[in-house]
């Protein structure tokens, strides 16, 4: 951690709570506001994951760069150069300060300047460097050119910019070099702040990535999207590898393959064979995208129609294999326990085609088209909307048909009570005006033609009562009650 | 190691420039691992007149790290009569644990305690008192404290 001799006492606004120091890359948290070093609040982070002042919840990813402004106030704070105590008087901006001692500062050390010997030497006395095999050698030849650039670096001033023992003349670099510092320095700020936002740029890319998952277009040709998918979405969507790991370890390895002609293979330990081939239809279970990939090493729950058809998901979690797996030539989607079950595919079982009166439009002859993701986002949710709009209009078709068919039976099956109840009653006044003709029959004569007064049936008891001989008469008669179905018998019954 | 010793030296500057709060005093700053400081209770409190010494003890890691801090027991000072203080001066308080955050700091945690031992009702130990000072460790950092509010 760099530790900065301050001129001026700062201004405690800008001084971070946990090292007590003006900010170093200070980072503002995005729940709470709170500006800190980026060191001290990392560290602070990996003891403890609170924010050190109100005690927030908090993250690494919650810290943004902390506003401009703050930076620019921090950076500008007026320094001592860290050479003082060698005798460097030189101050300057906190953001200046490493031009300075790489380039200008006098008390600081640097490598030979003829690059011949390791020696390391203050910048102000390189000009009298003499490296040890020089020394030997120039002892008289180089006399008179010792005493050239002597003279010419005691006129430098000590604290002047850059005076290498070369032909720059003094007074005219003063200027430019300092200019091209001081630009440096505001190109260099410039290019941290944009590295920043491409930083925060690049993370809400991402996020959208993810987000779109199949449907991310960049801008390549679509024959690369496969590769460039699952480029993306290896990284995308390790947790759902991880997710399916589990399943997949459940299943044979061998099952786990991509060759169209495995299905064979499964048939016997699927149920679905024995279910008719199913259409093509698979609606798409939410949660789960199409990854389309050549050499998948997982398998993936496939939804295309691609003529080679990667990753067939053999993934069934035992408990599902009976409820949800088809037998399919080309593809077997098999879905975990917590997918719905397929509609159009077992239509042609519940309902027999002949000898029913289902609309024309019955489940068993929609086709819902697969997930395409080589098709834009927009049109792929048109797509869906219109499957969305064929499914409810073919649900409310069967619905009023069934309704209506429910009618219908109910209808029937009341008139044939009634029937039978008439049927019955009759039965059983003819049996009792058999066995009671002088008793009954007054009652049962007169009812027949009485079309409007049910209860006579029932004077008699109930019917079943009277439908064998009585040695001892009839039992007790009962109030009259109704009818033993709860329904009046029709009325308009003939007399058989 | 720097890290700490910085900061500790910024609240030392601090603590000679500007002074320390009412009732609390600094008696001793020679290194940046152990420091003194006296706390009194003004007012009227049932500590009153009594004089207290506390002892900080700072490792690399502060302030990330909480200090350790308790009450001096010898032949000039005692530990308080509290509930929350043992007789051998270990403080059971939740900043110096759980609580601590890098932003408090030596006068901070003082003026807690200060105000800890003036909100005090009544004077008495701790009710395990005997058990805990029998076999406690010599830092209280290594003490699994159970912080309880008994408000």
């Amino acid at each position: 951690m760099a530790s900065y001799n301050y001129v001026d006492a700062p201004n405690v606004n800008l001084t971070c709570c946990i090292c007590r120091s003006p900010f170093v890359e200070p980072c503002t948290t995005r729940t709470c506001c709170h500006t800190f070093c980026y060191e001290c609040i990392a560290q602070a982070i990996a003891t403890n994951r609170q924010c050190p002042i109100d005690r927030t919840p908090l993250a690494l990813h919650d810290l943004l760069p902390a506003d401009p402004v703050i930076r620019n106030l921090v950076d500008e704070l007026i320094v001592n150069c860290p050479q003082e105590d060698l005798g460097c008087s030189y101050t300057c901006q906190r953001l200046l300060l490493p031009i300075h001692l790489g380039e200008s500062c006098q008390f600081v050390q640097v490598g030979c300047p003829n690059k011949r010997c390791n020696k390391q030497v203050l910048r102000k006395d390189v000009s009298e460097h003499q490296c040890p095999q020089d020394q030997l050698e120039d002892t008289d030849a180089s006399a008179s050119t010792k005493k050239q650039p002597r003279p010419g670096s005691n006129d430098n001033e000590k604290t002047d910019p850059p005076s290498v023992p070369s032909s720059t003349p003094t007074a005219e670099s003063g200027n430019p070099p300092a200019d091209l510092a001081a630009e440096n320095a505001m190109l260099r700020l410039r290019l941290s702040a944009l590295e920043s936002v491409v930083h925060i740029l690049r993370s809400e890319m991402f996020a959208v990535k993810h987000a779109l998952g199949p449907w991310y277009r960049p801008d390549v040709q679509p024959e690369l999207l496969p590769e460039d998918q699952s480029a993306v979405d290896e990284a995308s969507s390790e947790a759902f590898e991880r997710q399916l790991a589990e399943e997949i370890a459940m299943q044979p390895v061998g099952s786990v393959s991509d060759n169209p002609s495995s299905p064979s293979s499964r048939d016997p330990t699927d149920i679905a064979s024995y279910f008719p081939p199913a259409e093509d239809a698979d609606p798409i279970p939410p949660s789960r995208q199409t990854r389309q990939r050549n050499t998948p090493s997982i398998s993936r729950i496939h939804l295309s129609q691609q003529p080679s058809p990667q990753g067939l998901g053999p993934v069934s979690p035992v408990g599902s294999s009976g409820q949800t797996s088809y037998a399919n030539p080309s593809q077997t989607p098999v879905y975990p326990s917590t997918a719905f079950v397929i509609p159009g595919q077992p239509s042609g079982m519940p309902y027999p085609t002949p000898g029913t009166s289902l609309p024309a439009t019955s489940p068993a002859a929609i086709s819902i088209p697969p997930l395409d993701p080589s098709t834009p986002l927009p049109d792929t949710l048109a797509s869906l909307h219109s499957s969305l709009v064929t499914l409810a209009g073919a649900l409310g078709a069967l619905a009023a048909s069934r309704g209506a068919e429910s009618l219908r039976t109910t209808e029937e099956l009341r008139g044939l009570r009634g029937a039978m109840h008439g049927l019955r009653m009759q039965i059983h006044d003819i049996l009792t005006s058999r066995t009671h003709p002088a008793g009954t029959s007054g009652t049962s004569g007169s009812s027949h033609g009485d079309s409007s007064d049910p209860p006579t049936f029932n004077l008699n008891g109930p019917g079943w009562f009277g439908y064998r001989p009585r040695p001892y008469g009839t039992p007790p008669m009962h109030a009259p009650h109704p009818s033993p179905f709860g329904m009046p018998p029709p009325t308009n019954i003939p007399k058989l | 190691m720097s890290v700490s010793t910085r900061r500790l030296q910024k609240e030392l500057t601090d603590i000679k420039r500007d002074g320390t709060p009412v009732g609390i005093e600094l008696l001793s700053a020679e290194d940046f691992a152990t420091w003194y400081l006296s706390v009194e209770v003004l007012g009227n409190t049932v500590y009153e007149g009594e004089k207290f010494a506390l002892k900080f003890r700072f490792d690399n890691q502060y302030p990330i790290s909480a200090p350790a801090v308790q009450f001096v027991v010898d032949d000039h000072y005692t530990a308080p009569v509290h509930p929350h203080v043992y007789s051998n001066g270990h403080i059971c308080a939740s900043i110096l644990g759980s609580e601590w955050s890098p932003v408090l700091s030596v006068v901070s945690v003082c003026v807690t305690i200060q105000s800890m031992l003036a909100s005090c009702k009544k004077k008495e130990r701790p009710p395990d008192n005997d058990r805990y000072v029998s076999h406690a460790p010599e830092n209280p950092k290594k003490t699994r404290w159970d912080f309880h509010d008994d408000k």
